[in-house]
């Protein structure tokens, strides 16, 4: 990956890298159930994350630098998901949309459903919802820009297994509606 | 053929390999000897009189003592009748087999798969039950056998009765009741909680709203077209129709409908009146926090947004995660259509002679020439300002813009201008604060002023209306992002009233 994981570069170098990467996000759609609507929702006109500088329908893991996991992930499915992440180029990343992918949602107690896309690979922002709405999405893919803004690839290369991720809304990612209805 | 002469024609060609022939809803369902399965399948398939040419679907089922039985779903595309194929597996529960069918019909290749996935159930002569199709490889036990249990019921009991022989053996025991007990509880708190966000979100919209009447106040002593604002804020487009409705009050004449605000407006164009009333209302009427996030607020229009950001949450309750669908959503939609409603019959009542479908029209051709310098500046800088039908935004946008009411005081386009927010100004200055409360005051013809009595209900439906100005801003919290605000208002305006979002979108908005 060159010198920026291995030097701390200079500040103003890193500002314009930084700035470069936030605003270019190619986004590889993992859309596994409803949640997926609501982020082709968010593609769309009204929403237009676009102009987020999130572009849609990367050609393929290898050409995504964002991966956004939206809807039910199935332990049958996990392996899949698994090994397209695994394509993605460094630095990649993840946001976890909707319940079911923090959690396993309303299939907190299938015999079929991984209970959290984080069990699988790394996730850097979780958006809540059932599904959540495509404003939760566009609150996410902001949060997300503003860590890549501040982050040094360095250290993030550095610390990738201590990430810290992010919630929208705040809150524990785990937290189960039942025990803790807001 | 009938359910009941295909049932006939299967005993007189199977004989006693139809073990049991039973009609239920208009459907047949044939139970034969499990060794006979693939010749009645292939007797259904073939036969001319039956010709069952679709195989429709095929699943495992669960019989308890008797073992899994195994229906098949036949259809006849050209006799159009329907029959199901049953056997149950030899071998109990513990090694339930059946002969396949795939040989008659390739398509139960997958259904005998999942059949074995989910039941166990082997089938003699398929091509291959594994791996397994919908489980993943290393999965242990059958899913939807009745023994099935799910694992994390074993490491944490469900509050209610969970399967039916503890049900069963709990009625035995001891009274239902205890068992029923917990999911009742769990309704009232759910109940409970769904009220009290309910509660937590009224207040701050409440409190919004109050902000922004009591901000308008202080910066501008122009009309506070600030309820509406909130609605706006929320929701984008709906500051249309409080524009058009004052408008049509400013064009004509006051309407008695509209509030006091309204009226005021309508009458010396700086109506100080309106924005203080919000606030009142908002304060009085709602809750109690309303008015403690009101004080906070009063700042700096930039810096609001900010400050809405963190206020809201704080006054919504700690807790809203961004994503979470708002209870009070349908509210929000209803509010809006109330005020819409409203101000459509304000408008139509107060100028009893004007078209009632061309309220933005109608505010147009009172236009006097001179302001319209200023009219278009401001209509640039506000686009939503349009007296069209929130429905027909664009169209009304555009027009309003263009001809805003004559009455308006040129001294309120400059006012709108200078705001800060100059694009979302519009909406406020125009609009008559009431507008909202139009919406609420305006079903009651009486025309008489809004008095702080409005019910409490009502109160919320002030709120949407709009001053959109500010809240745009908010609802994309990047701050850096400057130059996708001008994109954001335009997307914002052109978004018809649809989404009535408000307080869903906390997290993200606020």
């Amino acid at each position: 990956m060159g010198l920026n994981d291995q030097v701390e570069v200079p500040r103003p170098v890193k500002f314009i890298l930084n700035w470069g990467r936030k605003y270019s996000l190619w986004v590889f759609n993992f859309g596994l159930a409803c949640c997926a609507i609501e982020f082709i929702a968010t593609s769309a006109a009204r929403h237009d994350f676009i102009r987020l500088g999130v572009i849609p329908f990367a050609h393929g893991p290898r050409q995504a630098d964002l991966l956004i996991v939206a809807g039910t992930l199935t332990d049958k499915m996990a392996p899949a998901i698994k090994r397209l992440y695994d394509q993605m180029p460094e630095p990649k990343y993840v946001i976890s949309f909707g319940s079911c992918s923090n959690c396993g949602g309303p299939y907190w107690d299938s015999y079929s459903v991984t209970k959290g896309v984080d069990q699988i690979i790394p996730v850097d922002i979780y958006v809540p919802g059932c599904p959540p709405r495509p404003e939760a999405l566009l609150e996410g893919i902001i949060k997300l820009q503003e860590m890549i803004q501040g982050e040094s690839l360095k250290d993030r290369y550095a610390a990738q297994a201590a990430r810290q991720p992010i919630v929208v809304g705040g809150g524990d990612p785990t937290r189960h509606p039942r025990n803790d209805p807001m | 053929m009938t359910p009941e002469d295909l049932a006939e024609y299967f005993r007189d060609k199977l004989g006693a390999r139809v073990t049991d022939t039973k009609v239920a809803h208009g459907q047949l369902t044939v139970t034969v000897d499990p060794e006979a399965l693939p010749t009645a399948a292939r007797l259904c398939k073939e036969d001319p009189a039956l010709r069952f040419d679709f195989f429709d679907w095929m699943s495992g089922v669960d019989e308890r003592d008797a073992g899994f039985g195994v229906v098949t779903h036949l259809y006849s595309v050209e006799h159009r009748h329907h029959v199901n194929l049953r056997a149950v597996a030899p071998g109990g529960r513990d090694q339930p087999r059946l002969p396949s069918i795939t040989g008659v019909y390739r398509g139960a290749n997958w259904h005998e798969r999942e059949a074995y996935d989910m039941f166990g159930v082997e089938f003699d002569g398929h091509p291959g039950l594994l791996p397994r199709i919908l489980t993943v490889e290393n999965f242990e036990g059958f899913p939807l056998r009745k023994e099935f249990h799910l694992s994390t019921r074993d490491a944490k009991p469900w509050p209610g009765a969970k399967e039916p022989e503890e049900r069963a053996s709990a009625e035995a025991g001891q009274s239902v009741t205890t068992i029923d007990t917990p999911a009742p509880v769990s309704a009232e708190d759910k109940a409970a909680a769904a009220k009290a966000k309910a509660e937590r979100a009224k207040a701050k919209a409440a409190a919004m709203r109050a902000k922004k009447a009591g901000e308008r106040a202080a910066a501008e002593p122009q009309p506070a077209g600030g309820d509406l604002t909130e609605r706006a804020a929320a929701e984008p487009q709906p500051a249309g129709g409080d524009d058009q409705a004052s408008a049509a009050a400013e064009g004509a004449a006051p309407a008695p409908a509209s509030d006091t605000a309204t009226m005021d407006a309508g009458g010396e164009g700086l109506d100080k009146p309106p924005a203080p009333s919000d606030p009142d209302l908002a304060g009085a009427g709602e809750m109690p926090e309303a008015a403690s996030a009101t004080d906070a607020p009063l700042q700096a229009d930039e810096g609001e947004a900010e400050e809405t950001r963190s206020a809201s949450p704080a006054a919504a309750g700690e807790d809203v995660p961004a994503g979470t669908p708002a209870p009070d959503e349908p509210m929000g939609a209803a509010e809006i259509a109330d005020s819409d409603i409203a101000k459509d019959a304000a408008a139509g009542a107060v100028q009893g002679d004007v078209a009632a479908g061309a309220t933005g029209d109608q505010a147009g051709e009172d236009e006097p020439v001179d302001d319209l310098a200023a009219e278009t500046a401001s209509g640039i800088g506000a686009p939503p300002s349009a007296s069209g039908t929130p429905g027909v935004e664009a169209e009304g946008r555009h027009g309003g813009a263009t001809e805003q009411s004559g009455d308006r005081p040129a001294a309120e386009t400059p006012g709108m201008n200078a705001d800060p927010q100059g694009r979302a100004a519009r909406p406020a200055d125009q609009t008559p604060a009431p507008g909202a409360d139009d919406g609420a005051s305006a079903t009651r013809d009486s025309g008489q002023a809004v008095s702080a009595t409005t019910p409490d209900p009502a109160a919320p439906d002030t709120t949407p209306g709009g001053d959109a100005s500010d809240r745009p801003v908010e609802s994309y919290p990047s701050p850096d992002a400057e130059p996708l605000r001008a994109q954001e208002l335009q997307a914002d305006d052109a978004d018809p009233p649809v989404e009535p979002t408000t307080p869903s979108g906390e997290g993200e908005r606020s």
